[in-house]
Parts: C-alpha cells; structure tokens; sequence
C-alpha cells in the first residue's frame, strides 16, 4: 500500500467505524425501547398485584407513580435519540444522494459535451465544404509568369524553352537592325543574305523613309552617320550590305541586273571616295539605280562590270563597317 | 361519641378524596406527557416518512440516470470506432 493511499484507506476505515458505531448505538436504542415497553408491562401487573394483596396501598401507588414518570423520562430520552438519530442518518444519505446527482449532472454534461463534439467532427466529416487555402494577392502570380530566384534560378510558373528562344531571336533580331556582327551568326548571316538580293517589291515604308531621306541634304546624313545612336548608322550598317555582296558568303547568285547599267556604275564609283556617306541615300540611289536597270534592261547579260561593281563596293562597304563597329564602341 | 365518630369519617372521606384528586392529577399529567409523546412520535414518523419519499425518489431518479449512462457507455464502448475517427 503506499503512503498516498493509506490515508485514504485510513479516513474510510473511521468513517466505517463511526458508522458501525452509530448503527449499534442505534440499534442499542431501539432494543431498549423495545425492551422498555416489556419493562412497563411487567412493572404495571406488578404495581397491580401488589396493590391488591399488599395492605399498604399508599407506599404501593406511591412508588407505582414514581415508576411511571422515571418510565416515561426514559422513554421520551430513548425516542429522542432515536429520532435524532434516525434524522441524522436520513439527512446523511440525503446529502449523499445530493453529491451523486451532482456527479451524474457533472458525467452527463461530459457526456453531452462529447457527443456534441462528435456531432460537429461528423458535420465537418460529412459536410462537402473543402477549405481552399488563401494566399494574399501579392503572393499569386498568375500563369506563364516566370521570377528569377535569389541565386538566378528560375521559379517556374509555366515558362517554356520556347519563350527564351523567342526572346534570343528578338534579341538577335534587334542587334541585326541596330549593327551588323563580322562573324555574323546563323540570323544574321540569314539577314545578310536576304538583303543583298534587291526584291523586286520593296516594302512601302522603306520606301517611304527613302524618299525622306532623298530630300535630307548631304551634311544632314553625314551627321546621323556620325552619331552612333541614330537610325540612319543602324541603316548604314544594315543597308550597306544590300548593295554589295560578298563573293564567298552569299549563298545566292547575284542579280544580273545590277551591272549593266553605266548609271549604276556611278554610284558605285562614288563609294570610294565617299567612304562615310549616308546608307539611307546610296541604297536610294541603287535601289533606284536597281529599278532603272530592271526598267530598261529586262535581260541580265553582262556580268563582268557587275562584278566589278560589287567588289568595288564590298570594298567600300568593310570600310564603313569598320567605322560604324568603331563609333558604336 | 356518635358526633365525635361521624366528624373523623368526615374528615377520612375528605382526606380520600383530596389522595384521589391527586392521583388523578397526576395520571392526568402522564397521560398528557404520553399523548405528547405520542404526537412527537406521529409527527416524527410524518417528517422521517416524508424525508424517506424524497430521498426514494431521489434514488429513482438517479438509478434512471445512471442506468441512462450506463447503456450510453455501453454503446460507445460497444462502438470505439466512434473516437478512433
């Protein structure tokens, strides 16, 4: 048994003695009084038999009434405690009763509360709502976005191999419109060797900025050529490959029309000796000079002056592309 | 001599009846105590009867409940699938 217990086990021992005690005090009681009532009937036959045979009937009723009220003394002190004692017990086992209904409320409540629990954990159980998290509008990035990373990783948020080469042909694209790379990569090169060719449709926007630029006078363009961040440099180093094509490198055979005409071969003396002028006005000037020679000459025939001519003028165009690579760095 | 003889009964009579008086006086007496006691004894017994009821129904109403309990602790013991979840 241990320490905590004993105590316990103490405290309900005295409590079931006391008890055992008042119920033999109790029972002791109701004996006596039982008892008490064959006393009283014994004593009245005897007052009764000595009073008729006895001759001193005074001394007999005399000490018959002292009997009687020492009698009824005692019976009244034994239903006293008796009464006491029964009133006593009844309130102890009313009390009783009062701690387990209290018990019984306090289990029921439990009880209640669990199966109140249980009630609601079936609700959300059977219940078809789903709690969808929520995240603040910060936070959400919507689809096809990508965001670089601390440490240049990329988050994918739908981002494709396609969007990155998509943007390096526009990046290529734009270096290809603003200059003109020597070892030119697989674009450029495609560029280079589309642009030479002169379409017989050039396109109205071009044609366009080409009548403007006829109109600019020659100090105007030799100022844009100098100047690295104007469109006619981007022009001079773009267009400055149209009218000449290398011997090597084009993939495609040159226009027979170019270099048959006496008036082409002006402009393309002039490049020599105009190393910096305007693209813009001597792609005018061949296109024009082009469209001329288309016009009055339908039928390529002479292909040794063409050629010269566009030696001439690749010459004069590495010329230009070197100052242009030098005034853009 | 008769004078004399008739005035001591006299007095013996009135000596008698004044012992009677008094013993009647006195049975009166425990005869009031004992009806008293009587009446305590019916009125305890009403009281103690009473208390008695109460508490029985009391008792009733506390085996109903816990024989409520009872069969509700049976049934979830019977069912322990119902906390597992």
């Amino acid at each position: 048994m241990t320490a905590s217990s004993f105590p316990v086990s103490s405290e309900a021992s005295n409590y079931d003695e006391v008890s055992m005690q008042q119920s033999m005090l109790f029972s002791d009681c109701l004996k006596d009084l039982k008892n008490l009532r064959t006393q009283l009937y014994s004593a009245a036959e005897y007052f009764e038999l000595s009073y008729s045979n006895d001759d001193q009937k005074q001394i007999v009723v005399e000490t018959l009434q002292d009997y009687a009220v020492k009698a009824l003394v005692n019976t009244v002190d034994h239903l006293g405690s008796i009464t006491y004692k029964v009133n006593d017990l009844l309130d102890a086992k009313v009390d009783e009763v009062s701690r387990t209904e209290l018990r019984i409320s306090c289990i029921e409540q439990r009880l209640r509360t669990c199966q109140e629990y249980m009630d609601r954990e079936g609700l959300s159980q059977q219940s078809l709502i789903i709690n969808t998290p929520k995240f603040h509008k910060r936070y959400i990035l919507p689809a096809g976005e990508t965001t670089n990373g601390p440490d240049g990783a990329k988050l994918k948020y739908g981002c494709s191999l396609d969007d990155e080469d998509d943007w390096r042909q526009f990046k290529n694209a734009i270096r290809a419109t603003i200059r003109d790379t020597p070892p030119a990569s697989n674009n450029v090169q495609r560029n280079r060797g589309r642009s030479p060719s002169p379409s017989p449709r050039p396109p109205p926007q071009r044609s366009g900025t080409f009548h403007f630029t006829s109109t600019t006078t020659k100090k105007e363009l030799d100022k844009r050529t100098e100047s690295p961040n104007r469109f006619p440099l981007v022009r001079s180093g773009s267009l400055a490959s149209r009218p000449v094509t290398p011997k090597g490198s084009r993939p495609t055979t040159p226009n027979p029309i170019w270099p048959s005409t006496p008036s082409f071969a002006g402009p393309g003396r002039q490049f020599p000796s105009e190393p910096r002028k305007s693209a813009s006005m001597r792609l005018h000037a061949g296109r024009k000079n082009s469209q001329e020679v288309e016009q009055q000459h339908p039928h390529p025939g002479k292909g040794k002056h063409l050629l010269k001519a566009l030696l001439s003028r690749r010459k004069s165009r590495k010329d230009e592309m070197l100052y242009t690579y030098l005034d853009e760095y | 001599m008769a004078r004399a003889g008739g005035i001591t009964n006299a007095v013996n009579v009135g000596i008698a009846v004044q012992a009677d008086w008094e013993n009647r006086e006195f049975i009166s007496h425990i005869s009031l105590n004992v009806r008293r006691l009587f009446d305590f004894l019916l009125q305890f017994e009403s009281t103690t009867k009473s208390k008695l009821a109460n508490l029985n129904e009391k008792l009733d109403l506390l085996e109903r409940r816990l024989e409520m309990l009872e069969v509700q602790v049976a049934t979830v013991t019977a069912n322990p699938s119902l906390f597992t979840n």
